[in-house]
Parts: structure tokens; C-alpha cells; sequence
């Protein structure tokens, strides 16, 4: 082998430690573009493919009882590609802990083999047998149920059924995604035994093509209710849905949007520590330079030389971070998933993917011999004389600014200290290189917390709609008086309010499809909710039909504004209502309206009715709020209520304060993955610095220097370093957190945030760079003190 | 890339002129070298002028300062001159570009320093073998016999795959002196080549020194020493970058 | 610090002093190998030699010799294998690498081959630094010394200037000004005038009379025998021995000059050698 190139791996062996370090640099940065795309390729795919390949329902008809045959001549409508009757019913379900609530049960012809919205067998049979229960495998959790148990039902009449659970599935198509409710899957003749008729009551229907296209399936089903009337009966309501993409994608790829941006930063600051790590090297190496000039290497042979250097790290880096990435970035696309039903393909225990893979050896080679071609250019350009006398010309010229004479006013500088103030502005560039890593690292660091904050004020403001303790629903309408009555009945019970609520159909102009609202109708003097405006105003007693929608209206008709007049089909009447109002709620689909008791409750008949309350309790917190539910509930019941469901409000926040953690958790690792770059560009650039001042520390012990002055200059150093570098992270910390959470939050609640500060984020983080900048000035100023003089002083 | 190859050739072929003892090989007219400092210009060489023939061991002497380490930077190339003229052969070497002068000093100019400027993490052999890759005038496989077999010339072929610390100052010298003919310079320039050493391998490197002037080559050489400047034929000393005394002066041949 | 290994009881420093008539400085059967990768090579083969007060002293001998490594022992920056050095009440040898520092500070001026001043602090920096180290003097009092050290050597115009843009001179002047911050009695130098002009040279030996005068040991270490002979006591090192030690008159001739072909021419080069060189380096002064 040529002489030239066993120095090259001479030289990357001989220095372990700083080949060591060079390379961590290069993979940490590569390891997160790998991390990253690799579940922005992976996740996204596969929440379509799945949801997609569950034949997700595109119509749904509410009608009179049919059979089979109704069926069957509804799917050879041409545009139909499946068609299946489905049978809905609830009963009451005893939870593991006692409770009540209430789940829905799903009965078709062939349950477990439908083919419209398919399950995903996680455990136990595909397909129950009759008086068998297969249940959603979230419902097991908030039911708190295994594989195997028995479950005792409650029906209407108070008759007891027990059914065992002998099969656990995922529903793929995510229909649920707001109300969790927890449902089951039974045969048609377990229906019966349940005491409901055992045939179907809603169509389920798939369409052949276009399933993304919602006039296209509009007309289909306009057609499908043409066939179901002509059959003589009547269409209660339908429902549409494209079905092309996962309900959840975009904000899934808006969450790994942010991330890779992330990523990027940290390709980025992994970039300024290679910098500084190169230049070091070649500075170190001036003489050997010199000497190869001398004895005839021209500057082109010294810069391929240490340009291969660089691609060896590089190469060593890829080697492990590119398996490395694909499969943290496959656990994180699982994490990710878990949250929503996506079943991930199987790629094998190192999931690799060519765009992954050239993107990482793009990034692995590129940003290396991006950052390592200045300080080469610099090295192999030297000149013979001043490499091998030592470069003693003094490239810095040292002179006193006002910055200097400003600091030198500081009492704990006079002295011997000074130098170590002086010493830490020697080497600006390198100074600066550090100062912006541990800035930058530090600012998201600090901003993750803020946007913590960020997020649960929004899930605060969203919750300002459930802001009832506990939610009281029954099977039918009372008077609210009579409820209002038993309810002060039981102690705890603050006051309580009931609502109007019922399904609508809104037509949007121009398009043949309606979207479903759900509208709530609370008492005009309701103390219950809070609501968030983005434009408009909201429902005032004495408005005629107004009604004051969500953001997810804007999704359907994205001029729409207050003032408009729009269609809503109520209790099977179309009239005119006005939109009074738009305002912040979830971000997701759903569409949600708000109107006066008193519009609503005419519309549907039930003037001083309701079936829905609203209680306010004593103690908000969510285990009284659990407890009192269930007080609530049995109460009623033995006074011959027939309640459909007690449920705690605070249970709603709680669910949607543990998907922002996630996200939130997500962030945090991404931070701390800055914060190590940053701290190892700290600890680099301390002990490059030590290294290149030997000399002078042996001048110091000669001339007086005993131990703890020496180890002192180090510290001292680091500690300023570490102290100018919270200054700046903290600043740098505000824009990153308008940003960062404006981004999220807009991506979930289509939103911006308000503007929060969480001193969390400053305490932690001064501690770490306290506790970073010792624990990395320590090493090199032990070893600084335990130089000898002789080993630095040797003479020529 | 082809510019710089014809200049390769160009630069290679000056060694191969006649061996012509009579003619100086080495010629320095009106060398002047004033360097840039914090303290204003300071003139480091003045009006220098020397010629060197080959087969002949020069040596120069002078305080510390003197400028005896520029007129060798000069002489060697790697330092340029601020004006004047210095010729090796029918190279114009105050002409060339300091990256040709690399590869003008490497084929034609061996180089030994009083610390021997080896590299470190490389072993004897590949320290030798280097300038011969560097400036691409023999296949690998024969400049890894060629350094050898430099290496057995002197005497230390038995260390060959040992890294220079692990070697004595002496022995780490001689395979400097081994290196800088890896490419069969005509010239050797050594400053202080045994200041670092005892007096018996101070002597042997003399010896050898000798044979390469018997050989034909031109050995210059910079020393502190009284008695090792004895031992020179064209004596010269500097003193303040000006030559004071030159035992040969221009138009003197050292072999007549 | 407590991190780094026991904390040692600060050994009592103090300034050297030996009774009148005594050596302060006494070095016996000093020996010293240096392990290296090559074998083991044997720098000093057991020397045994006195210092007193009031010396200047000049130790002279080839590269290699020995001479730059004895003087090691003395300034602690290198210990004996064997062998014991004494200065004052303190054993040298067995103090530890930061009570050595200590020791330093009171009691050494070094002045190195090649100043290293320290190219962060300007030249009064340099010179009060010292003093600041073995906390002599008030800060008031260091300053007005470190400008009365600076004149003395001819720099009290650019006291404030940094190391970089003064030239080799000034910078070895100012070296030498730092090395008698604390007045320590004994003062090593390492060709402290190689880069002086001969006025510079003439005040900075003048200044070692007057220091040795005043009860100060100056040990200077050189190759140039000219420089050797300013000094009354010149110490002779050769292969590891002291051929002369420069106190008695036994002297043992190791000269390998051999007669050669150019004798003559030598021996005008070695006359010229010994004059005086008339004009010195130019430094823009």
C-alpha cells in the first residue's frame, strides 16, 4: 500500500479518541435524517395502506328495518361496490372497576368476516359465536378487560346478560377518533338475545372507485337511497365519507414535518462540532504538513490526503447509523402508530429503504467534506517555513478591546484569572462555533417546555367545552325539572343544566353530499361553557335558528363566515338557519354546532325536555368526578330513570392531554439529542484548546503555578463559556417557541397558540449547562494538571 | 491537470544534465530575502551571491539569527526570494510556484533537518518510501525495494518496520539522511544534522556524507560546530544575512 | 481542589537560605535515566555538585551532554532517578508536582531558551503574573516593581504591549524581567542574551553582577564558550560527567579536535568565532 494512505490510517487510528469523536459528530446527524425519514416514509404509507385496505364505509343509510334482498339489489347499483346491513345497538356494560357505561354493539350477517370496515384480529377468534362478545381493543382499555373475561351487560329492563369476550380487534378505519366510545362486535342472533330485533337497521355501502371524490360518491348515494325508498321505506338519514386517506395523516405528517426540521438543526450543529474537530486536526498536524511539502508533496496530494481522512469518518458514521436509523426510526413510527390503530408492514429487523439510505449518505458525506474543505485548504496551503518553525507567527494579535478593559472590571477577574477570560476569546471562530451549538441546542431545549405549555392551554381552551363535571344522558327526554330535582337529591352535586342535542344534516351549496353536525343546544344562562371565537359572536337568547359552528366547518366550506345562511336538515325539516359564529374546538373532522334551547328544543319537539344534563360538582377533580358519575347514575336508575350513560368530563382531557405528552415526549428527545451535540462541543472545545496550550501551562507551573490555579483557568473557563451560552439559548428560546408551537398547534387545532413562558424550560436547562460545563471542563483540567513540565517543555 | 503534468516532466529532467564537475551546478546571484514582521521589515539576506559545484561538501556557519537557516530556506525552496536570482542546473527555482517548488525540491534536493522530521505514525520504510510517492517517479513496488535497500546503506535495514520512536536519535537521523535520497537527489542540504547526537554516530554519518560526495553529490551543510565546519571544503560564514567569508568565492572551483 | 487526589498540607515554603559559608544548593550522586522505546539511555551517570550565594555560574557543554537536564534537577521540572537535591531546607526532589510550582514561585527565576512569555497578558502582565501566583507584594506595590523590572531592562515603553508585537529581544528582556519579579534567590537561565544586541546583553549581564552581589545564585546554561566566560565559575558537562566543576583546578582534557586538512583555515574560524561579533542582529528596537 502507498505510503500516503497508511498514513491515513495510521492517523485515524493513532488518535482514537478524537477519530472517536469526529465520527460520533457525523453520526448523531445522520442518525436522526435517518430516524426521521425512515417513519415519514414508513408511517404515513402505512396509515393509508391500512385504512384503505379495511374498506373503509363510504355511505351510511339509517332506514326501516330490510333483509338480505335489499341488500343485494342495492349492490348491483352500478357505483356500488359493496353493500352490507349493519345493526347498531347499546347497552350498558359493568366495568371492571363497577361502573357504568355505555357500549355499542355492532351485528352484521356474517360478523368478523363483513367486509366493509374490516377488523384487524389482534387476539382470540375472528368471528364470535352467538351470545359471544368481540370487543375494540381500545374499549378494553378503558373498560379495563382482558381476552377471556366475562362481561355482565344490563339492558334496557334491567335484565342481566353475561357474555364472554372471546376476541380482541382494531378497528383500522379509526371511525371513533373523538368519543372513544367502546364497542363490540356480536352475530346477528345475539342481538335478539339482547332483546332487539335481529335484522338490520342501517346500510353500509362501499363505493367503486373515485373513493376520494365526494360528488362522485354523493351521487351514489343518492341513487342507493332512490333503490332503499323505492322499497318503501324511508330514509332516516345518511351519512357520507370519502375514504382515501387516514383521518389522521396530516397530522401525523405535520408532526414528523416538524420533527425532520429538528433533525435538520441537528445535522446542522453536528456540522459546526465537525468544524471544530477537523480544525483541530489540521492544526495539529502543521508540522507533518510541512515536513511531506519538504520532502515534495504538492498541496493538491496534502489535500487528498485528509479529503479521504474525511471520508473514511464519514464511511465509519454511515456504518452505523444508517441500521442504526432504520430501526429507531421504525420503534418511532411504532410509538407513533400505537396511538392510532396503523398496523406496520414487517421489513425485517433492519428496516433499510433506498431513499433513507441515499439521503443519509448524502447528508454523511456532503456536510463532513462541506465543513472539513476550509480548514484542508487552510492546512495543505501552508507554507513549508511556517509549518515546520511552529507556525509561531502569532496569527491573532492580541490586543486589549474595550471588552476586555469592561470585563477586567470585574473583581473576580483581576489576577491570575484573567487569563482564562482572555483565554476563552482566544479562538473566536472555534469560540463562536460552540457558543452557537450549545445556543441553538439550548433555545429548543427551553422552547420544548414553553410549547408544552402552549398545548395544554389549548387543551384547556378545547375543555372549556366540557366544562361539566359530570355528563348525564338518558334514552329519552324528561322533564328538566323533575331531573333537576333528583339530581340536588345527592350531595356534591353543584347545580346542574339540561341541553338539547341532536343530529343534523347540513347541505352545502354547490355540493350533493351533506355533512352531518352534531348540535348542542345548552339553557341560555348556561355557566358551562367557555367558548373560544375565531370569528363571529355567539348564540344569543332571542336569535332565530343561529348557530355558531367549528373550525371543522371551514374544512367543508372554507369561505364560510358569519352571516352566511346555510341548510340544516333537523328532525327530518330543512330550514334556513344563519351562521352566527366559528370557533376553536379539537381541529378534528367532526362538525359541531352550538344554538339557543330554544330554537332547538321547538325543532325537535321537546320544549322544557331534554335528555342530555349538564352537572357541575363540588370537587373538579377527575376522581370525584369518576366517583360522583357513578353515584349519579345508580340514583336515577333506582328512581326509575332510564339512563343511558353518566360519564366524568374530566375524562375528555385527560385523553387529549396524553396525545399532546406524546408529541411532547417526541420533542424532548429531540432536544436532548441538541443538547448533547452541544455538550460535545463543549467538551471538544475545552480540551482542544488545552491541548493546543500546553506550552503555556508549563510556563505557568514553572513560574509559580501550583495545582489548583491551573485546573481553576480551566474551569473558569468552561463556566464562562457555559454561563454566555445560557445567555443566548435563553434568548433564542422566545422565536423557537412562537414558532414551534404555532406550527403544532395549527397543524392539530388549525390554531395558533397564545404566547406562554415556563420558567421549567430556563431552570432545567441552566442546571444542564451548569452540570454539562463542569463535568467537561473537569477532564481536561485534570489532565492539564497533571501534565508535567518537562513533557511540555521539551527542547529541540 | 496536462499544464501541470508537462511542468512534472520539465522539473524532473534537470538532474539528468552531465555530471560536469567544472561547471557550478548551484549558482545564487544577488539573492536579497526581507521578511514582513510586527516591528517593521527586517532584511534577512543581502546581495548573495555563491556558486556551489557538484562532488563538494560546503559548509556555513554563523551566529544564531545570522541568517544561516534562510540562505538554506533559499537554497532549498522553501522560502522564495524577495528578489534576485538561484539556480540549480538549468532550473530557474526562484521562477517556480511554491507547489512546483515542492515537486522541484523533492525530485532534485534531499533535506535534513537537526530534528529529524520524520513522521511519526508511519515506519522507517514508509517514511522513506514517501518522497518517492510523492513526487511519482517509481512504482510502489520498486520504491518499497529501493528503500530498502537506503535503508541498508545506512545500516539500519533491521529496523525498517519499527516507527521512529521506537529507534535512538541516531538511528532516527540516518533514516532522515536515507529518506532524503529517495529519489537520488543531486543535492543534499542538512542544518545541524548531528547536533542532536553522540560522537561516534556523528562520525558515522560523516562517513557517510563522504561517499556521496565521492559519488558526485553537493552536500550543504549548516553548523554551529567548529570542528565539523573542518571537515568542509567550501567553507563559508554569515553573519547579519550577509556573507562575510567564503573560502571559495565565485569563479573559485573548489576541484582545480 | 479536593477532586484531584489528597490535598496535601501546604508544605511550608519558604525562601532558600543557607548558613554563611554552606552550599544553598546541593546536588549529590545524581543520576538519571530516561526509559525510552529505543532502551534505556543514562543522561547523568552520577554528579555530585555544590551552589552557593553570590555564584554565577555557567554551565557549558555540547547538545546531548547533559548539561540542560542537571540543570532540570535544579528547577524541579525534572526529577533524578537517583540521588538527592537539596536547596535550602527543602529536598527538591521530593516535593510534589504543585509544591514544586509553589517552591518555584518563591524561590526560582527561570528564563527559558526560548522566553515564553504568555502571549494572552502584555508584558507588565507577564511580569507582575508572579507575584500574583506566590501572592508576594500588594497589588499596588506589583505594579510600580513590575514598571521599576521592566526599565531596568530598558522596556518601561512598552510595558503594555503584547508579547506578539515586540520583537525576540524585547520579549527575552521581558523574560528576564519576570524571572526576578519575586526576587528569588536563585535565577536560571537558558542563553538568556542569544538574541540580544550587545548593549542589551551588556545591561542584562550587568544586571546579573548586581543581582549576584546582592546574594543571588545565577546559574546560566549555554554553548557558547565566550558567554561561559562572563561568568566566574564555569561547570564543564560532558556524556553525562562533570569533567570541570569549575571550583577546583583538576581539569580533565576531553578535546577531540584532531589535526586535519584544513587546520589552519579552522583555526581562523575559530579566532573569528571568539570576537566579538561587531554589529549584532539589527532588531528594530
Amino acid at each position: 500500500m502507498r505510503p500516503r494512505y497508511r498514513k491515513v490510517i495510521a492517523d485515524l487510528w493513532d488518535n482514537k479518541a478524537r477519530t472517536a469523536l469526529v465520527v460520533a459528530s457525523i453520526t448523531i446527524g445522520v442518525f436522526a435524517v435517518g430516524m426521521i425519514s425512515t417513519a415519514y416514509l414508513v408511517l404515513p404509507e402505512a396509515m393509508n395502506r391500512g385504512f384503505v385496505a379495511a374498506s373503509p364505509v363510504n355511505i351510511k343509510v339509517a332506514t326501516m328495518p330490510f333483509g338480505d334482498d335489499l341488500i343485494k339489489s342495492v349492490s348491483r347499483i352500478p357505483g356500488v361496490g359493496a353493500a352490507e346491513g349493519r345493526q347498531t345497538v347499546e347497552v350498558r356494560i359493568t366495568k371492571a372497576d363497577g361502573s357504568l357505561e355505555n357500549i355499542e354493539l355492532i351485528a352484521t350477517k356474517d360478523t368478523g368476516m363483513h367486509e366493509i370496515n374490516i377488523n384487524n384480529l389482534i387476539e382470540g377468534k375472528q368471528v364470535p359465536d352467538d351470545n359471544e362478545l368481540l370487543m375494540w381493543r381500545d374499549g378494553m382499555q378503558t373498560l379495563g378487560f382482558s381476552l377471556g373475561d366475562i362481561v355482565t351487560l344490563e339492558l334496557e329492563d334491567g335484565t342481566i346478560r353475561k357474555m364472554p369476550i372471546v376476541g380482541v380487534v382494531d378497528d383500522l378505519t379509526h371511525d371513533n377518533a373523538t368519543m372513544r366510545q367502546p364497542r363490540g362486535y356480536i352475530t346477528l342472533d345475539t342481538v335478539e338475545w339482547l332483546q332487539f330485533e335481529p335484522i338490520y337497521n342501517n346500510m353500509w355501502v362501499t363505493v367503486d372507485r373515485d373513493t376520494d371524490d365526494g360528488n362522485y360518491i354523493a351521487s351514489v348515494s343518492a341513487e342507493v337511497q332512490s333503490k332503499i325508498e323505492n322499497s318503501g321505506r324511508p330514509v332516516f338519514f345518511v351519512r357520507e365519507f370519502t375514504s382515501a386517506v387516514h383521518p389522521m395523516a396530516s397530522i401525523a405528517q405535520a408532526v414528523l414535518g416538524i420533527l425532520s426540521i429538528l433533525g435538520l438543526l441537528i445535522v446542522f450543529l453536528s456540522g459546526s462540532l465537525i468544524a471544530n474537530t477537523l480544525n483541530s486536526l489540521i492544526t495539529q498536524h502543521t508540522r507533518q504538513i510541512g515536513v511531506m511539502k519538504l520532502i515534495g508533496a504538492r498541496t493538491q496530494q496534502i489535500t487528498a490526503i485528509y479529503l479521504i481522512e474525511i471520508l473514511a469518518f464519514s464511511a465509519m458514521a454511515l456504518a452505523i447509523s444508517i441500521p442504526l436509523g432504520a430501526i429507531a426510526g421504525y420503534e418511532l413510527s411504532k410509538v407513533l402508530s400505537t396511538e392510532i390503530n396503523v398496523i406496520l408492514p414487517d421489513r425485517g429487523a433492519v428496516p433499510l429503504m433506498p431513499l433513507v439510505v441515499a439521503l443519509q449518505v448524502f447528508v454523511g458525506l456532503a456536510v463532513p467534506l462541506g465543513v472539513g474543505i476550509f480548514p484542508i485548504r487552510r492546512g495543505a496551503g501552508i507554507t513549508v517555513e511556517d509549518a515546520v518553525t511552529g507556525g509561531g507567527k502569532a496569527a491573532n494579535k492580541e490586543s486589549k478591546s474595550w471588552f476586555d478593559r469592561t470585563m477586567e472590571k470585574i473583581k473576580a477577574f483581576q489576577g491570575p484569572m484573567v487569563i482564562a477570560l482572555r483565554n476563552t476569546f482566544r479562538a473566536k471562530g472555534r469560540l463562536a462555533l460552540t457558543l452557537f451549538t450549545l445556543a441553538l441546542g439550548g433555545g429548543i431545549f427551553i422552547a420544548v417546555f414553553n410549547v408544552r405549555i402552549a398545548l395544554h392551554g389549548k387543551v384547556d381552551e378545547i375543555t372549556g367545552y366540557f366544562a361539566a363535571d359530570v355528563n348525564l344522558d338518558f334514552d329519552r327526554n324528561y322533564r328538566t325539572e323533575e331531573i333537576e330535582q333528583f339530581a340536588k337529591q345527592i350531595p356534591g352535586v353543584d347545580y346542574i343544566e339540561g341541553w338539547s342535542i341532536t343530529l343534523g344534516d347540513i347541505h352545502v351549496e354547490g355540493q350533493q353530499a351533506t355533512k352531518e353536525v352534531i348540535m348542542f343546544a345548552p339553557p341560555a344562562d348556561s355557566r358551562l361553557i367557555e367558548p373560544v371565537l375565531i370569528a363571529g359572536r355567539w348564540v344569543r337568547p332571542g336569535d332565530q335558528r343561529a348557530i355558531a359552528l367549528n373550525e371543522a366547518y371551514l374544512s367543508v366550506n372554507p369561505d364560510a363566515k358569519p352571516g352566511d345562511q346555510i341548510q340544516i336538515s333537523v328532525n327530518g325539516k330543512e330550514k334556513t338557519w344563519t351562521i352566527v359564529g366559528i370557533y376553536q374546538f379539537t381541529g378534528l373532522p367532526e362538525v359541531f354546532g352550538y344554538t339557543t334551547y330554544e330554537t332547538l328544543s321547538s325543532e325537535i319537539n321537546s320544549k322544557f325536555h331534554a335528555s342530555s344534563y349538564r352537572i357541575a360538582t363540588q370537587d373538579h377533580s377527575l376522581a370525584f368526578q369518576q366517583d360522583l358519575s357513578a353515584q349519579i347514575d345508580a340514583h336515577f336508575q333506582k328512581n326509575g330513570f332510564l339512563v343511558k350513560e353518566a360519564q366524568a368530563g374530566g375524562e375528555f382531557r385527560e385523553t387529549m392531554t396524553e396525545q399532546m405528552d406524546t408529541i411532547i415526549w417526541l420533542l424532548l428527545v429531540m432536544a436532548l439529542l441538541t443538547a448533547v451535540v452541544g455538550s460535545i462541543g463543549l467538551a471538544g472545545t475545552l480540551s482542544m484548546n488545552i491541548l493546543e496550550r500546553t506550552r503555556e501551562i508549563g510556563v505557568l507551573r514553572a513560574i509559580g503555578g501550583y495545582n489548583s490555579i491551573v485546573v481553576r483557568l480551566v474551569m473558569i473557563e468552561g463556566l464562562i463559556i457555559g454561563l454566555i451560552s445560557f445567555l443566548l439559548a435563553a434568548a433564542v428560546s422566545f422565536p423557537i417557541s412562537t414558532v414551534l408551537s404555532n406550527v403544532i398547534t395549527i397543524a392539530i387545532f388549525k390554531s395558533p397558540a397564545d404566547f406562554t413562558l415556563s420558567p421549567n424550560g430556563f431552570l432545567i436547562w441552566s442546571l444542564l449547562v451548569a452540570i454539562l460545563t463542569t463535568v467537561a471542563s473537569l477532564v481536561p483540567a485534570r489532565n492539564a494538571a497533571q501534565l508535567t513540565i518537562r513533557e511540555v517543555l521539551s527542547y529541540e | 491537470m496536462f499544464k501541470f503534468r508537462s511542468n512534472a516532466a520539465a522539473l524532473q529532467s534537470s538532474s539528468a544534465v552531465t555530471a560536469d564537475r567544472n561547471t557550478p551546478f548551484i549558482r545564487l546571484r544577488d539573492v536579497r530575502k526581507v521578511r514582513q514582521t510586527a516591528v517593521g521589515d527586517l532584511v534577512t539576506l543581502k546581495d548573495i551571491n555563491l556558486d556551489f559545484y557538484r562532488g563538494t561538501f560546503v559548509g556555513i556557519v554563523g551566529k544564531s539569527g545570522a541568517g544561516k537557516s534562510t540562505l538554506i530556506n533559499v537554497l532549498s525552496g522553501v522560502t522564495d526570494v524577495t528578489s534576485g536570482e538561484v539556480w540549480l542546473g538549468e532550473t530557474a527555482v526562484h521562477k517556480l510556484s511554491e507547489s512546483n517548488r515542492a515537486l522541484w525540491r523533492g525530485t532534485n534536493l534531499g533535506v535534513v533537518y537537526q530534528s529529524f522530521q520524520l513522521l511519526p505514525n508511519l515506519t522507517l520504510l514508509e517514511n522513506v518510501m514517501l518522497p518517492m510517492d510523492f513526487c511519482g517517479r517509481f512504482k510502489p513496488k520498486e520504491s518499497r525495494e529501493k528503500a530498502m535497500h537506503l535503508l541498508d546503506q545506512v545500516e539500519i535495514a533491521d529496523h525498517a518496520h519499527k516507527i521512529p520512536s521506537r529507534i535512538s536519535g541516531g538511528q532516527q537521523q540516518r533514516a532522515a539522511i536515507a529518506r532524503a535520497l529517495a529519489n537520488d537527489p543531486p543535492v543534499l542540504v542538512a542544518d545541524e544534522p548531528t547536533g542532536n547526537l553522540d560522537s561516534v554516530t556523528a562520525e558515522t554519518i560523516f562517513e557517510l556524507f563522504h561517499k556521496l560526495i565521492d559519488d558526485g553529490r553537493t552536500i550543504i551543510m549548516v553548523t554551529h560546530d567548529r570542528h565539523l565546519a573542518e571537515r568542509t571544503q567550501h567553507r563559508l560564514r554569515i553573519s547579519d544575512g550577509a556573507i562575510t567569508e567564503n573560502s571559495h568565492p565565485i569563479g573559485h572551483n573548489p576541484h582545480a | 481542589m479536593k477532586l484531584f487526589g489528597s490535598r496535601q498540607p501546604k508544605a511550608k515554603i519558604s525562601v532558600a537560605t543557607a548558613p554563611a559559608g554552606e552550599p544553598l544548593i546541593k546536588m549529590r550522586d545524581i543520576v538519571k535515566v530516561f526509559k525510552t522505546d529505543a532502551g534505556d539511555f543514562t543522561a547523568l551517570k552520577g554528579i555530585s555538585i555544590d551552589f552557593y550565594e553570590s555564584e554565577f555560574i555557567s554551565v557549558i557543554g555540547k547538545s546531548g551532554s547533559g548539561k540542560s537536564t542537571l540543570v532540570n534537577m535544579i528547577t524541579g521540572i525534572d526529577r533524578p532517578t537517583s540521588g538527592t537535591v537539596a536547596i535550602g531546607d527543602a529536598q527538591i526532589d521530593q516535593l510534589s508536582e504543585s509544591e514544586m510550582a509553589r517552591w518555584r514561585g518563591l524561590n526560582l527565576g527561570i528564563v527559558f531558551q526560548f522566553y515564553q512569555l504568555l502571549p494572552m497578558l502584555s508584558l507588565i502582565e507577564n511580569v507582575i503574573l508572579p507575584m500574583q501566583l506566590a501572592e508576594q507584594y500588594t497589588p499596588a506595590e506589583r505594579k510600580d516593581r513590575a514598571m521599576q523590572l521592566l526599565s531596568l531592562v530598558g522596556l518601561e515603553d512598552y510595558a503594555h504591549k503584547m508579547p506578539a508585537n515586540v520583537s525576540g529581544g524585547q520579549q527575552q528582556s521581558a523574560a528576564i524581567a519576570r524571572a526576578i519579579a519575586n526576587d528569588p534567590p536563585i535565577i536560571v537561565a537558558d542563553e538568556p542574551t542569544g538574541n540580544l544586541d550587545s548593549r542589551s546583553a551588556a545591561m542584562v549581564f550587568s544586571l546579573f553582577d548586581e543581582l549576584v552581589q546582592q546574594g543571588k545564585t545565577i546559574i546560566m546554561v549555554t554553548h557558547d564558550r565566550h558567554l561561559a566566560a562572563k561568568a566566574r565559575r564555569t561547570v564543564r558537562i560532558h556524556d553525562g560527567l562533570v569533567v570541570d566543576d569549575g571550583a577546583s583546578t583538576d581539569v580533565v582534557d576531553l578535546s577531540d579536535a584532531k589535526p586535519s586538512a584544513g587546520a589552519a583555515e579552522a583555526a581562523t574560524l575559530a579566532d573569528a568565532q571568539q570576537e566579538e561579533v561587531t554589529e549584532a542582529l539589527k532588531h528594530a528596537t
